[in-house]
């Protein structure tokens, strides 16, 4: 039953090879009939809901998109607590991943205790900076960070550091050997998945120039990936897992997660900090509107979401909608010729039972709240 | 586009699972990451997973938007 716009992934094999990937992205949802002649506002105020994967991160995108467009100033430290919110919601995503494939891997149930606990930190973080809930409707001033964001900031530091990872040298520095050792001494829930995968001989696993898989055909320019890959391919512990061209296997695919993740509680702290240091009523420039003859403006704005890159599109027309286009990075990671159908037909394994496990493994790896269902053909 | 519908909780089972109805389509999923989920609670679900809690007008406002996005027309068309 697809309910939830899931991918479909069939996988042609030859003994314990993938020949090809068929992967059918969800369907585009065609939101702009939905939304054309409503009120901007009202619009940015129910994408959020609509969207709720990764609610926070659409709705910044799409207050973005609309201050523009109406060309109201954005308050600096309101954009900035936004963004911290796009993070939590990031660290969130990352959390949960972890913690469901580290329980899948393992044939175990997932610690809901803990899980329950990274839930709720967007959510506790923007209840602390916009105490009216109010954190995307255009216009609106955050106030100055109190005790709350702060304790929000040290549980997602406590979290973090007992789901991924606690110690002196950052994750992102350590060397494929130490990282191994890390693994071996599984005393988190990251190293618990991490070690297995290592153990298995899987860190190259779905890496697109491993094999001449049957998509080895696609142009390189399909492959377009937003992921948190991208965002820390430069991290050395990424970087010794890539090819010399930048080709990723399962491994480095995890990696980065894991460090995106163990940064992620940092970058919390030092933005709220960083909050009180903001002028009153400092606006940051605009993104750029583009004016229509007829008088309507459009406006793009960006959000990284744990996934990749969203990009909201707003054209409107006297201040109502008049067309709304999201660009979501699920769909560039699994169009037809996209990142996972090259990852996908490069997987290889003696027992189908692998196979599976691996393709499990290297979906979430690309884009942790996808719904996706595989066949085997 | 990833989306989570909202449902409606149906059924309390053990080990932190339970049935939840999707107009007239029901489905078991996890409760595993929200706490506190009472009989007739509406409920995110996402990949077989309750995310959150949504109060009843807010459920309906999302699938009445969905509905009209085309979203949920392979759920009716399993309902039917």
């Amino acid at each position: 039953m697809s309910v939830d716009g899931r991918v479909s992934i069939d996988l042609v094999c030859d003994g314990g090879r993938v020949v090809e990937a068929i992967v059918m992205p969800p369907r585009p949802i065609a939101l702009g009939p939905v939304v054309r002649g409503r009120p901007a506002r009202e619009v940015v105020s129910v994408i959020g809901s609509l969207f709720s994967v990764c609610g926070i991160a659409q709705s910044a995108a799409s207050v973005e998109a609309a201050e523009a467009a109406l060309e109201i100033g954005t308050d600096r430290r309101t954009k900035q607590a936004r963004r911290l919110l796009v993070l939590a919601e990031t660290l969130r995503e990352h959390l949960l991943r972890i913690g469901l494939d580290t329980a899948s891997l393992a044939g175990e149930p997932a610690d809901g205790k803990i899980l329950r606990r990274a839930m709720g930190l967007p959510q506790r973080l923007k209840q602390a900076l916009f105490p009216g809930g109010d954190a995307f409707v255009p216009g609106v001033c955050v106030g100055m960070p109190g005790a709350e964001a702060a304790e929000t900031a040290a549980e997602a530091s406590y979290l973090t550091q007992s789901v991924v990872y606690e110690g002196e040298k950052p994750l992102g520095e350590m060397d494929r050997d130490a990282f191994a050792q890390w693994a071996l001494e599984r005393s988190t829930v990251a190293a618990r998945l991490i070690a297995p995968v290592l153990a298995r001989g899987w860190a190259m696993v779905g890496h697109p120039e491993t094999t001449d898989g049957g998509n080895g055909h696609l142009p390189k320019e399909a492959s377009a990936d937003t992921s948190c890959l991208a965002r820390q391919a430069g991290a050395p512990l990424v970087r010794a897992f890539l090819s010399e061209n930048g080709g990723a296997g399962l491994a480095a695919r995890l990696a980065a997660r894991l460090v995106e993740a163990s940064k992620l509680p940092g970058e919390i702290a030092g933005g709220l900090a960083a909050l009180r240091d903001v002028a009153d009523g400092s606006e940051v420039p605009m993104c750029e509107v583009f004016r229509e003859e007829n008088g309507g403006r459009f406006a793009t704005a960006f959000a990284e979401a744990a996934r990749g890159r969203l990009e909201h599109r707003i054209v409107l027309n006297d201040g109502r909608i008049a067309d709304y286009d999201i660009t979501a990075p699920t769909s560039i990671h699994f169009a037809k010729s996209g990142i996972a159908a090259r990852s996908l037909s490069a997987l290889a394994a003696s027992r189908r039972e692998d196979l599976a496990v691996q393709a499990d493994l290297l979906v979430r790896a690309i884009d942790p709240c996808v719904g996706y269902d595989v066949r085997f053909r | 586009m990833c989306l989570a519908i909202p449902a409606r909780v149906v059924e309390l089972l053990d080990d932190d699972m339970a049935v939840v109805a999707f107009g007239t389509v029901r489905k078991r999923i996890s409760l595993a990451l929200v706490a506190d989920v009472s009989l007739d609670d509406f409920v995110l679900v996402h990949v077989g997973y309750a995310l959150h809690k949504v109060s009843s007008e807010e459920a309906e406002r999302t699938l009445q938007m969905m509905a009209e996005a085309g979203v949920l027309e392979e759920l009716e068309e399993i309902s039917a």
